[in-house]
């Protein structure tokens, strides 16, 4: 379980993005971090694993205050996946193993090397695990960045928008992957998204951010027409289509 | 592709870039040889052989041990040296066009020994057609190596004003190399046409400066920071995919920045103040494996010392050779060698875009 509580961030000191932010989350979901441009929902993802340090507030894990983790030991339980991963000449295999640095020593041994190609299997990259990353299309290098997160055998995955330069299959496909690794490896996972709709299809819970503070916090039943004119300024109507909750732009 | 298929594979892949790496090493061991063997004393490989085991005759003895093996040795501990800290450095800066001179090392150094040469008299004692003799090659290097880590000192003072991304330690090293080349300027503009040609002698770069204990130290410092980099070439691997994705897998970024940027400078000033400037070698030795061998630098970076080594030695030899008995400044050579290959690796990879 992962306790937030009073997180607060600010650059250089200069303009808050971040106030006094509380929730927690339970492994097993899929949560949703939701707002318009420039709420703080990345920072807000950075500020959980401590890539950037909050100026206040405290992130439990477990019980765990993570700010008396090492990075090493961080990186064991919560893995991260920045919105616009870079390749470099790696190949898909060597990027996967990286997943396994917070546990190598020295040179990777044969568990390391196991557990990379099940996430490679899982992912199913198999057939380009012998490419250079630079090579794949977005949707791939988005599977690779999945696959390296799971080989670091996380509590807590962290996505940041992993669909946002995605084609609309691509966006389902890995969205249909991150639920099930959410419910198959009772993880929890955290993802900033700006597809409402497909925060709606995929996740459990939802955070909604609003200047710098949690404007709103549950389940399905704060997906409102009301809250999101709120934090968007957008009217909307919410419909019902085979079962599942569509938000329209009026 | 089972499992188990898909894990022999990669393997077999591994296995081929360790092969790279041996044939690096085979290929600059062999280089070696031919360096020793070539020059004007015109000793045959047999006799270069067996004065290298300390068998051959006093002459060929005293030219290969006393010569010839110090240059050989130069161009291979300084070519790994400033080969492997051009890598690192285009790793930590995220700049392709990073290598030891990026702060402001090599105008540090050229600064440092106009200091020593024009203002403190370690200038020319005499100079002949043969040759140029420096009065004090000590007080040289060291305030070439002074020279050059002020700069380093000068970002590093400023990173503890504020966080230093790479786009500033780029442009902290472009203003440094400006102010350097300003000073040096102006000292030269005030020294005899004396003092000017041993400045420029000595930036020249020259692989027959040092005496075995130069380059015991060169030696040294090389491996001590090749090791260091080696030790981290995880964290490398880590940093390619971005800062965030590095500090996600557990790296703490800034401190191997910063840590990363100290070796370097270290290394580079200790290389360049004892042989003088030596261009491109820390540029195009990593560019080229790159290309060979990928960005993994579990690999790249031995790779990429031995090309350097290797490229350095090539480099020598062509400066000793050219236009023998006279030796040709081994700066000019590595550019001359350096830029055409630099240029094709870079067009190669506009047309393949």
């Amino acid at each position: 379980m992962m306790a937030v509580e009073s997180i607060a961030f600010s650059y250089d000191n200069s303009r808050s993005i971040l106030n006094n932010i509380t929730f927690s989350a339970l492994e097993g979901s899929c949560y949703a971090i939701l707002g318009n441009n420039g709420a703080g929902k990345s920072t807000l993802l950075k500020c959980l694993n401590r890539i950037l340090r909050p100026k206040t507030g405290t992130v439990y894990l477990d019980g765990d205050d993570v700010k008396s983790l090492n990075g090493k030991n961080i990186a064991r339980r919560m893995a991260y996946v920045e919105q616009h991963s870079e390749g470099g000449r790696l190949t898909v295999f060597d990027t996967v193993l990286l997943g396994r640095k917070p546990y190598i020593k020295l040179n990777p041994g044969k568990h390391d090397i196991e557990v990379a190609q099940r996430a490679i299997e899982r992912l199913e990259l198999s057939r380009f695990s012998m490419r250079y990353v630079d090579e794949l299309s977005g949707g791939e290098l988005q599977k690779v960045m999945l696959a390296r997160a799971l080989a670091q055998e996380p509590a807590v995955l962290l996505l940041d928008e992993p669909t946002s330069s995605l084609d609309i299959y691509n966006q389902y496909e890995v969205m249909r992957i991150i639920k099930d690794i959410a419910v198959s490896d009772n993880i929890l996972v955290i993802v900033v998204i700006h597809d409402i709709n497909l925060a709606v299809r995929y996740c459990d819970r939802f955070v909604f951010l609003k200047d710098g503070l949690v404007y709103a916090c549950g389940g399905h039943e704060v997906i409102t027409e009301q809250n999101i004119k709120n934090i968007y300024g957008i009217d909307v109507t919410i419909e019902t289509v085979n079962g599942k909750k569509i938000i329209v732009p009026n | 592709m089972g499992s188990n298929e898909a894990i022999r594979t990669y393997k077999k892949y591994i296995r081929s870039k360790v092969i790279i790496i041996i044939l690096l090493a085979g290929a600059t061991l062999l280089m070696m040889l031919v360096a020793v063997s070539l020059g004007s004393s015109g000793l045959s490989m047999t006799e270069t052989i067996l004065a290298l085991f300390g068998k051959g005759t006093l002459q060929s003895n005293t030219v290969v041990w006393n010569l010839r093996l110090p240059r050989v040795v130069t161009a291979v501990a300084g070519g790994i040296g400033l080969a492997a800290v051009g890598c690192v450095m285009q790793n930590v800066l995220r700049n392709p066009l990073a290598s030891s001179s990026t702060l402001g090392v090599s105008q540090g150094a050229a600064f440092g020994a106009s200091v020593a040469i024009i203002c403190l008299g370690a200038g020319l004692q005499s100079q002949t057609a043969e040759a140029i003799t420096i009065i004090n090659p000590y007080l040289i290097s060291i305030c070439a190596f002074t020279g050059s880590m002020l700069s380093t000192l000068v970002v590093l003072g400023l990173s503890r004003f504020r966080r230093v991304t790479p786009e500033a330690m780029v442009l902290s090293g472009v203003a440094l190399s400006a102010l350097f080349s300003g000073g040096t300027t102006l000292l030269q503009y005030f020294a005899d046409d004396v003092k000017i040609a041993a400045v420029v002698f000595w930036t020249f770069g020259e692989l027959g400066r040092t005496s075995w204990r130069e380059i015991a130290i060169i030696a040294v410092v090389a491996a001590l920071a090749f090791v260091y980099f080696l030790y981290n070439r995880w964290n490398y691997n880590a940093l390619e995919s971005g800062e965030h994705s590095a500090a996600g897998l557990g790296v703490n970024v800034d401190f191997l920045r910063l840590f990363s940027m100290i070796v370097c400078s270290f290394t580079a000033a200790v290389i360049v103040s004892f042989v003088g400037i030596i261009n491109f070698i820390g540029l195009i030795a990593p560019h080229v494996m790159r290309k060979v061998i990928g960005n993994d630098y579990r690999y790249l970076l031995p790779a990429s010392s031995l090309a350097g080594a290797l490229m350095l030695l090539a480099s020598d030899i062509v400066a000793r050779m050219a236009t023998a008995p006279v030796i040709l400044p081994i700066g000019a050579i590595t550019s001359f060698l350096g830029a055409p290959l630099f240029l094709y690796l870079l067009f190669r990879g506009v047309s393949h875009k």
